[in-house]
């Protein structure tokens, strides 16, 4: 059996927030590994704990205790230049680019940023690069001198991954980023995501809800429930032998094209 | 089944100059659950309002709008209701969400306040919202998302409408909480006859929950009939490409997507 390096490895993960007088547990223990090159989807339900184990890898967030170990290095430990220059490694895309980009910037702005700050390309080079992370994407070269505001959704959810993935990070985060889109446009986009993992050996970390969606991108899936990873094993694993409740509960609530349960008079070709 | 709705050549331009629906013909019966899918600025939500009476009076309509059901032009709020898919956005933010459904019974229905206090809690014990006589104190900001979408409900059918429109109800919502919503606006419908009109982009939530599907782009319909039609054998090539690029969970479609 082949063992795959991990690139990122959680151990002991946990965060509570306080409500009120409430404390509330986020995260309890987590523990889990991304190999790499793969797709590792995180699923839950709404307030299972997935956009804050996001934001702690992110180190937009800090745990009360455990161990994030990226590519050899404590992540937590990281600090000031060190963590800036990490910050190149592991990127991440949010559900609605509008809100996570300057509104007023074009495209090409947008994707030179990133080159610019980690040093990636020379001024010369950089209009150049942004053709390439355009077209890698499927986009247009001339969508560069569009605003970002002019573009449609799926356009500049396009736009986010091509500049998520500009400083050839070994880690994307993915939180919910196809969630808000046609399911054409995230057929095309998971399609993207999968040549450009071929390619770089990226490795996902691909939060949703949706199974159908999970299914179609991630080799591997955590549940979590509460704060806590219930399971952990390959996607088809879990899709055909579900074992926690909260793994049974999400196929079960999952869409599925022509099988009514309003009422079933109507199922019959 | 008589029909409760009838479209025919209708346009719709907005004042920007945009025709979002483009010569349109429609038809919904008493108590049937008919869905209108397609993708974004396919005209469906534009659909949607127009039937609402909802669009901005600047937009300009042609067309004809009939309604055989109705004695009198159907009102919105009272002859139609109206889910959005945002319930956070559509509720006010510092006014208790009892107060806000029993404003709607007192101007609809012309109840006291004491009495359309009263429908609220009736009202939120059939959305099943968890102790509804304590919840008319509760701000939207307490609520989960599911549970705010279950006031917009509530405030939608405080007037017990013929129609009920439901635009994307359930698209900012996680799987679990959109199947039990689902599962809610299908029985409040079949309980009072009323009619559903589901607009989403979800082929598969459409065909899970409607009994017909029109599907829309450019602002026309392309196709209009039986899920099962659509569903197994569809007339046009758009709505075989989204058949295609719907995810599902379904051994069939396997492989990454379902383009061969």
């Amino acid at each position: 059996m082949m063992v795959v390096e991990a690139i990122l490895s959680v151990r002991g993960l946990s965060k509570r927030f306080r409500d009120g007088a409430r404390d509330v547990i986020a995260l309890d223990d987590v523990h889990l590994d991304i190999r790499r090159g793969e797709t590792l989807a995180l699923v839950g339900g709404s307030g299972s704990g997935k956009s804050t184990l996001a934001r702690i890898l992110l180190r937009l967030l800090e745990p009360d205790a455990g161990s994030i170990m990226f590519a050899g290095t404590e992540l937590l430990s990281l600090q000031g230049s060190t963590l800036r220059k990490m910050r190149g490694r592991i990127q991440m895309v949010f559900q609605d680019p509008l809100a996570a980009f300057n509104p007023r910037a074009t495209v090409a702005r947008v994707l030179t940023d990133p080159l610019r700050i980690h040093g990636i390309a020379t001024r010369r080079e950089r209009p150049q690069r942004v053709v390439e992370m355009l077209e890698r994407m499927g986009l247009p070269a001339d969508l560069a001198n569009r605003r970002i505001h002019e573009v449609s959704g799926g356009q500049r959810q396009r736009v986010a991954i091509a500049r998520a993935l500009a400083t050839r990070p070994d880690l994307v985060v993915l939180d919910e980023a196809l969630s808000a889109l046609d399911v054409s446009v995230r057929a095309e986009i998971v399609e993207r995501l999968l040549e450009q993992q071929r390619q770089s050996g990226v490795a996902y970390l691909f939060i949703a809800h949706d199974l159908a969606l999970v299914r179609a991108i991630a080799d591997r899936m955590a549940v979590i429930d509460a704060g806590r990873v219930v399971e952990i094993r390959d996607t088809r694993t879990i899709l055909e032998h579900p074992q926690s409740a909260a793994a049974r509960a999400l196929i079960e609530a999952a869409p599925r094209l022509g099988r009514r349960t309003a009422s079933p008079e109507c199922s019959s070709p | 089944m008589s029909n409760l709705l009838e479209i025919r050549g209708l346009q719709v331009t907005y004042a920007s100059g945009r025709r979002a629906v483009d010569g349109l013909d429609l038809t919904l019966s008493e108590g049937e659950q008919l869905a209108l899918i397609g993708e974004s600025g396919s005209g469906k939500s534009t659909l949607a309002l127009t039937i609402a009476g909802l669009l901005p009076p600047d937009s300009d309509v042609a067309g004809q709008v009939e309604w055989p059901g109705f004695t009198h032009p159907p009102r919105n709020g009272r002859d139609i209701g109206f889910v959005f898919q945002d319930a956070s956005a559509s509720l006010d933010p510092v006014m208790t969400i009892g107060d806000q459904v029993a404003e709607v019974a007192a101007t609809q229905l012309g109840l006291s306040w004491k009495a359309s206090l009263d429908r609220a809690a009736e009202l939120f014990a059939r959305v099943r919202l968890p102790d509804p006589r304590s919840m008319l104190r509760a701000y939207p900001h307490q609520l989960s998302g599911g549970q705010r979408q279950r006031v917009g409900i509530a405030a939608a059918i405080v007037a017990e409408p013929r129609l009920l429109i439901a635009d994307e109800p359930t698209s900012a919502l996680d799987t679990i909480v959109q199947a039990e919503i689902m599962r809610l606006l299908g029985d409040l419908v079949r309980e009072a006859s009323m009619s559903l009109l589901l607009v989403t982009h979800d082929i598969a939530l459409a065909s899970q929950y409607c009994e017909r599907i029109a599907v829309m782009r450019n602002g026309r319909i392309l196709e209009f009939g039986p899920v099962s039609d659509i569903v197994t054998r569809p007339a046009d090539p758009y709505t075989q490409t989204l058949i295609d690029a719907c995810l599902t969970l379904d051994e069939e479609t396997g492989q990454t997507e379902g383009t061969p």
